[in-house]
């Protein structure tokens, strides 16, 4: 029987190479450990706006973003941008033997956080001590300066409340010397509540909202209607005035309810513990991208672009005197502008989210009559709102100007090709009122709005003031009759077959 | 040695069949008992299959287990091992056998197979009471209720709803709230690609297919919240479509749709809306209502 085995081995397979089957061998052992391994580090990309900078430009701007917002897993905890990074103050329970053994700690939420204190992952938060032995502890930098320790969490445990340390960047050799920390020392965490917006980012958002909230993650390429690049801070659905920010709700708006009509899902299921880091780190995200655009646009004014200077050169200057007066510019001015600037970004995501940044209507919608559509036909198509220039005489989003040249934003220059853009330089188009799809929600205080400051970032102008609340009651009465009129049936949705019988199907 | 191999084969049924009879009580890869009537029905099939199955199982494991042990005793005898070709009877038996019990449970099936798949076989009450028309798209369900008010006299009523939508239906997304104690009907279309309506502890998964409104009826027993996903790879992010089914007695069903009505024609101003929304907060009514 033994014998036969092997013949039959003989036979059929060691024919085929041996060097195939160990080939396989190798690729599934190199598979299991390579495979398994950790995903390569996130890493936040600079914008197009710092890539138009002279070279020693473009470094300051990415220096001073590093220094202000670190990287996805070393989040910087800058005071100046009106974030809640989170804090957790912590006591250490146990002494541990090593510096970087797991020491059973107690945490608790600073008062002026939301950050959720199930938070579970803290890798990469900064830590400060407030007591015991590390509390000022230096070491010395490859130049032999003398520097504080930057302190992170290595690793948390939130079941057993476990803890270890770490510092960053890790100095050789140092290890060694760093004291264990020891019961009754105290501490502070730093910014719980973005790593762990960043943590959950990662696995919903990141693959279509990209590391740095530009919108080019790996599936945003699948899309017609592209991603939200978040760098502008701007945002189209809000409940604000138009020249205001998007509130933290109507973020978590957006992500609750999804966007209909594109392809941003509703993510109903997240908990208020999931949503509020997920939306903290997407307005994190936003500021750090308006923080470069801004940045960027502050080099440009200065003629520090890489074009500016080779114009410059052509006109007779020397590099070297440009570049000493780019050096003097980042040396003694830059730091100041780069607080200006967080200082303005500030202000405005701050007012923001103050009660008179809504947009909240003083009368009541008017009542659905045929007598308020039709006036809000005639506004529809008077040279007041001029909506049918764009969404068309019909509303079905076919106005003119989609079939116009149109003025590039900020120059003099027509677009060479027609139909209207968006802020991100994406094609656009006016929404089909008949098709029932409303991409900033449906209810009448939704559209109300969307009139009311129009839609930020796209050619949709605010109505705010050039019409009286009545009147845009009227057009939203007349929109909203859209899609039961004559001429909405033709949607291929509804053209599909009532099923007699089910069909065979699952799985 | 032969004997050593002999044991090595018979081993595995042993462990599959341990392993089989274990995992109930040890919560592997069971869904929990079925929530629904039908799911009921479902699973007493499943069973009736199961017990049949495994009756199969352990006899054809035992008899190759005998004739592997016999084998390897034999080949200790002198002489040459008997040749056969086939028996006719034996063969005979084991075609008609299986036919005969697979023919068993095509038929014991069909009952429970027409009341589920079969429109006609619904109650009319449940027919003419869709509770929602729920559409699928890449990647989260979209829902419309008929606004609670309305009634629907007849069949092709209800099919007149479903190709257009009334200015009075409610809308909302990846949680789809039913009444318990009664037969619902929801239909199920898809804006873009295949998708499958997938409630595991109901038992029940039915295709969305372009092009086709397809019906679904089921009734869960009790209140509580149930799992619902897409059961048809759809794209990259079928994943994602993780949704919600919010069993709830009549009268909190009927409640929520007054609220996502209120919510729906809030106007900022009039009080339609919940309090926060007045004051301007944008939160949703199902958002509000989702569990901490």
């Amino acid at each position: 029987m033994r014998l036969a085995v092997r013949s039959l081995f003989a036979s059929r397979f060691v024919a085929v190479p041996g060097t195939g089957v160990g080939l396989l061998a190798a690729l599934v052992a190199t598979l299991t450990i390579a495979g398994c391994s950790q995903s390569p580090e996130p890493k936040f990309v600079f914008g197009e706006s710092t890539g138009k900078l002279y070279r020693p430009a473009q470094k300051a701007v990415e220096m001073e973003l590093v220094k202000d917002f670190g990287e996805p897993n070393h989040i910087v905890v800058w005071e100046k941008l009106p974030v809640d990074f989170g804090a957790f103050d912590g006591v250490v329970e146990q002494s541990a033997a090593n510096f970087s053994d797991p020491v059973k700690v107690k945490l608790t939420r600073k008062a002026n956080s939301k950050v959720p204190m199930s938070a579970d992952d803290l890798r990469g938060a900064g830590i400060i001590w407030t007591s015991g032995a590390n509390a000022d502890a230096t070491a010395w930098d490859p130049k032999g300066r003398e520097v504080p320790l930057d302190y992170e969490v290595a690793h948390y445990d939130p079941k057993e409340s476990t803890l270890s340390v770490s510092v960053w960047p890790a100095i050789a050799g140092e290890k060694g010397k760093l004291d264990p920390p020891k019961v009754g020392d105290k501490f502070t965490v730093l910014g719980p509540m973005l790593q762990q917006g960043h943590k959950l980012y990662m696995t919903h958002c990141e693959h279509c909202h990209g590391v740095s909230g530009d919108g080019k993650g790996p599936t945003a390429s699948y899309f017609d209607i592209k991603p939200r690049d978040y760098r502008l801070g701007r945002f189209k659905f809000t409940s604000t005035k138009s020249t205001d920010r998007a509130t933290r709700d109507d973020l978590v708006r957006t992500v609750r309810q999804g966007i209909p009509g594109t392809y941003m899902p509703s993510f109903l299921l997240f908990t208020d513990e999931e949503i509020g880091p997920i939306v903290e780190y997407v307005r994190w995200l936003a500021m750090r991208g308006e923080f470069e655009e801004r940045s960027g646009a502050e080099f440009l004014s200065g003629q520090f672009g890489s074009e500016d200077v080779s114009q410059r050169v052509k006109g007779g200057e020397t590099r070297e005197s440009i570049e000493t007066a780019l050096d003097n510019y980042i040396k003694s001015e830059y730091p100041g502008v780069a607080d200006d600037l967080a200082g303005r970004i500030n202000t405005s995501w701050t007012a923001s989210e103050q009660p008179d940044a809504l947009v909240t209507p003083k009368i009541a919608r008017t009542p659905d009559t045929p007598e308020s559509r039709e006036r809000g036909r005639k506004l529809f198509h008077s040279d007041t709102a001029k909506c049918a220039q764009c969404h068309g005489p019909a509303g079905k989003g076919d106005g003119p100007q989609t079939e116009d040249y149109q003025v590039i934003l900020g120059t003099n220059k027509k677009r060479s090709v027609p139909g209207l853009f968006d802020d991100w330089g994406n094609p656009i188009k006016p929404r089909d009122l008949t098709s029932g799809i409303y991409r900033g929600g449906r209810r009448p205080l939704d559209l109300y709005r969307r009139i009311y400051s129009g839609i930020k970032g796209t050619p949709m102008p605010p109505f705010g003031t050039a019409l009286k609340e009545e009147e845009i009651w009227d057009i939203v009465n007349y929109a909203m009759s859209l899609p039961y009129g004559s001429g909405s049936e033709n949607s291929e949705l509804r053209q599909s077959k009532i099923a007699s019988a089910s069909p065979v199907g699952g799985g | 040695m032969k004997r050593l191999w002999a044991f090595f084969f018979i081993l595995w049924p042993v462990v599959a069949i341990t392993a089989g009879v274990i995992s109930p009580s040890m919560h592997w890869w069971f869904p929990g008992a079925a929530q629904s009537p039908i799911g009921q029905r479902i699973d007493d099939l499943f069973y009736m299959i199961l017990i049949i199955v495994t009756v199969v199982f352990i006899g054809t494991q035992v008899a190759m287990g005998y004739v592997l042990l016999q084998g390897a005793r034999d080949t200790d005898a002198p002489g040459r091992a008997m040749f056969t070709h086939g028996s006719h009877a034996l063969e005979v038996i084991w075609t008609v056998v299986p036919a005969g019990v697979l023919l068993f449970i095509a038929f014991y099936q069909l009952d429970t197979w027409a009341a589920y798949r079969v429109k006609e076989n619904y109650p009319m009450s449940s027919r003419l009471s869709p509770v929602a028309e729920i559409t699928a798209r890449q990647f989260e369900w979209r829902i419309r209720y008929p606004n609670p008010k309305r009634k629907f006299e007849s069949l092709p009523e209800v099919d007149a709803w479903l190709r257009q939508p009334a200015p009075d239906d409610l809308y909302a997304v990846n949680e789809l709230h039913v009444p318990t104690g009664r037969a619902v009907v929801v239909h199920l279309r898809t804006a873009d690609v295949q998708h499958a309506f997938f409630v595991p502890i109901l038992r029940i998964k039915q295709d969305a297919v372009p092009g086709l409104v397809i019906p679904i009826i089921f009734e869960a027993l009790k209140p509580d919240a149930y799992e619902w996903v897409c059961a048809e790879l759809c794209g990259w992010g079928h994943y994602k479509m993780k949704a919600r089914v919010k069993a709830e007695p009549k009268d909190d069903f009927e409640s929520y749709l007054k609220g996502l009505e209120r919510e729906q024609f809030d106007d900022g101003v009039s009080g339609h809306g919940t309090k926060k929304a007045a004051a301007g907060e944008s939160k949703s009514e199902a958002a509000a209502e989702a569990p901490k």
